[in-house]
């Protein structure tokens, strides 16, 4: 029995450090490019209201809320960054604690890990639900704010009707959208595989809760 | 060990850890607890018969009794269904 525990133990460990991993790139991803933006708008706008605005003129409010937007972006990944690293390094020591084991894992071996499983999970419960709850918020907003910043660099001349493409900027720009489309993907996959993580290791723990009677039992006999 | 654990799991975490004979010190370092909360586990143990005091020359410490492996035994076989019984993740 223990080979198969420890083996099936063994998937799921190196799924959820992978996913662990993807979640701190996506962390990471959003925070360069909210810095991205923020920059880019940011110099656009001190380059074009150093002159005194009119009064009454708001031309300016667009250009500071995609800076303003550029700048939750970077809050938002530098809090998920800040809440995904200790889930990731606490797995990532189970991990390497599990590659350093010698072949065949004992129960006991195993039923630690286990037990350490459970507790990263308990410790985290709050912090993944948390996750679950923004990713896909954080997905479209990448989305918005790509689409947005992709957008500086076509203009629209509402005389002719045309359209101007900076055709230095095309490649880049087509990269760009396939970067936030993958992006924003990964905030749905995100959504779906942290959920199910999180159903997994909910019933584990209701199967815990109804053992804690038996071992209660076990432990107060006479 | 560190993280959320149940107490049940910590007297588990002793138990095993005290197959053979060891110092109050070592236990609590190894299954992270303070001084205090695990001075309560240890009474405990010792007082429903799971672990017994041994003398090693000048240094006291503590062993588990054959109850204790019926416990650990029963532990086991709980947390490793966990894996039997719910369908595991995977990416």
């Amino acid at each position: 029995m223990t080979d198969n525990i420890s083996q099936q133990f063994a998937g799921e460990l190196r799924s959820f450090f992978t996913l662990s991993l993807l979640n701190v790139v996506f962390a990471a991803l959003l925070t360069a490019f909210g810095v991205t933006v923020t920059i880019v708008f940011g110099i656009d706008f001190i380059g074009t209201s150093m002159p005194a605005l009119p009064e009454g003129d708001i031309s300016k409010v667009f250009p500071a809320l995609k800076i303003l937007f550029g700048g939750l972006a970077v809050v938002g990944g530098l809090r998920w960054i800040y809440t995904s690293v200790p889930i990731f390094s606490g797995i990532k020591q189970l991990r390497d604690e599990y590659s350093g084991l010698k072949e065949p894992v004992s129960d006991e071996t195993i039923t630690g890990m286990i037990i350490r499983m459970i507790s990263i999970y308990r410790e985290n419960r709050e912090t993944i639900r948390y996750m679950i709850n923004t990713s896909i918020f954080w997905g479209f907003y990448l989305l918005i704010l790509g689409i947005t910043y992709s957008l500086k660099f076509i203009s629209f001349s509402t005389s002719s009707g045309t359209f101007t493409i900076d055709v230095l900027r095309v490649i880049p720009l087509a990269s760009l959208a396939f970067f936030i489309a993958i992006v924003s993907l990964f905030s749905v996959a995100f959504f779906k595989k942290f959920k199910k993580y999180s159903k997994v290791w909910d019933l584990r723990q209701q199967e815990i809760d109804r053992a804690e009677e038996n071992l209660q039992n076990f432990l107060e006999r006479e | 060990m560190a993280g959320r654990r149940t107490p049940y799991e910590i007297y588990w975490e002793i138990l095993v850890f005290c197959k053979t004979p060891r110092s109050f010190t070592s236990i609590i370092n190894r299954c992270n607890l303070n001084s205090k909360t695990g001075q309560e586990y240890l009474d405990f143990l010792c007082h429903k018969g799971y672990l017994s005091s041994v003398q090693e020359g000048t240094q006291s410490g503590y062993l588990s009794t054959g109850s204790a492996t019926e416990y650990i035994e029963l532990f086991t076989r709980l947390y490793q269904s966990l894996f039997d019984t719910i369908p595991g993740f995977k990416l």
